[in-house]
């Protein structure tokens, strides 16, 4: 619900113009947001560029499908520094200049994706630990 | 003070002024990568204290990372309001830069108007911001730094 609040508001400005400049504001600290390196909708573009909106969506559908991908989810989770290799991508891409929005879009959603069962797992060890009253021996 | 608060210490301070230093707070312009490294150094620093594990401990390198988070964005609301006192705008030299390439940046971001209540509101934003970041890099960072038990032939 986070990850999809998030990119609500990441992709709010076209719907919602008249607050456009307050939602870009609350976002400027961790984007540049350069309107010819975002996406556009409507004529309005995101709070946020092409890349940073590929982590964000990258990052909520791996939320989303980690759970329905068990046997890669448990091979990742046994070698989490193959998580890093998910950015080689991204560093390539973010070194050419010759990069297109399609690139940039992509290589941030491969980036985050694994990083989302990382999260899930870190919210599942974090859960075990809270004592359940209910089931208590 | 123990490990943990230790390390996030150090991770998000060190990290929070470099955001605010010219030209290496640039690198904050590709995806926040300075947000994310201080929840990375801070888990390393606290993954180096602990012993090796079966599991990678993610729900401890996201505290870890989340407590930088809040360190780095006091760090960044203090020496933002210090340069504000000295006319520096922390940030400034980077839209200098991307005009000097060509792109055009609106000139408000550069010289807007700072008050009490802007660095205010500025810093609770810096805190926020630094604490989601924060908590992904010390996820990225717990990944990568975790020492396994070489008696754990499992994950799970």
């Amino acid at each position: 619900m986070a990850c999809l609040a998030w990119l609500a508001v990441v992709a709010s400005p076209p719907f919602a113009s008249e607050y456009a400049d307050l939602i870009r504001w609350l976002l400027h600290p961790v984007c540049h947001q350069l309107p010819e390196r975002s996406l556009v909708l409507f004529g309005e573009h995101l709070a946020a560029c092409h890349r940073c909106t590929g982590l964000y969506v990258g990052f909520t559908l791996g939320v989303v499908f980690w759970p329905w991908m068990p046997s890669m989810a448990e091979r990742l989770a046994a070698r989490p520094r193959w998580v890093g290799a998910f950015f080689i991508p991204l560093v390539v891409d973010w070194i050419l200049v010759d990069n297109t929005p399609a690139s940039r879009f992509a290589t941030g959603a491969l980036a985050s994706f694994p990083v989302a069962l990382l999260a899930l797992l870190a919210l599942a060890q974090r859960a075990a630990r809270i004592p359940n009253p209910v089931f208590k021996e | 003070m123990n490990t943990r608060v230790k390390s996030a210490l150090v991770g998000g301070v060190v990290l929070g002024i470099a955001s605010c230093l010219p030209y290496i707070g640039l690198v904050n312009v590709a995806c926040c990568a300075l947000y994310i490294a201080g929840g990375v150094l801070a888990t390393y620093l606290y993954m180096k204290e602990q012993p090796p594990t079966a599991k990678a401990p993610y729900g401890e390198g996201a505290v870890v990372g989340l407590l930088a988070g809040v360190f780095g964005g006091i760090a960044v609301a203090i020496v933002t309001s210090v340069a504000s006192a000295f006319g520096y705008t922390p940030g400034a030299e980077v839209f200098e830069m991307l005009r000097g390439f060509g792109v055009p940046v609106p000139d408000d971001d550069v010289e807007a108007a700072t008050t009490a209540m802007s660095l205010v509101i500025d810093a609770v934003l810096a805190i926020i911001l630094y604490m989601i970041f924060g908590t992904i890099g010390g996820l990225v960072g717990s990944a990568i730094f975790h020492k396994k038990d070489g008696a754990a032939d499992e994950y799970q």
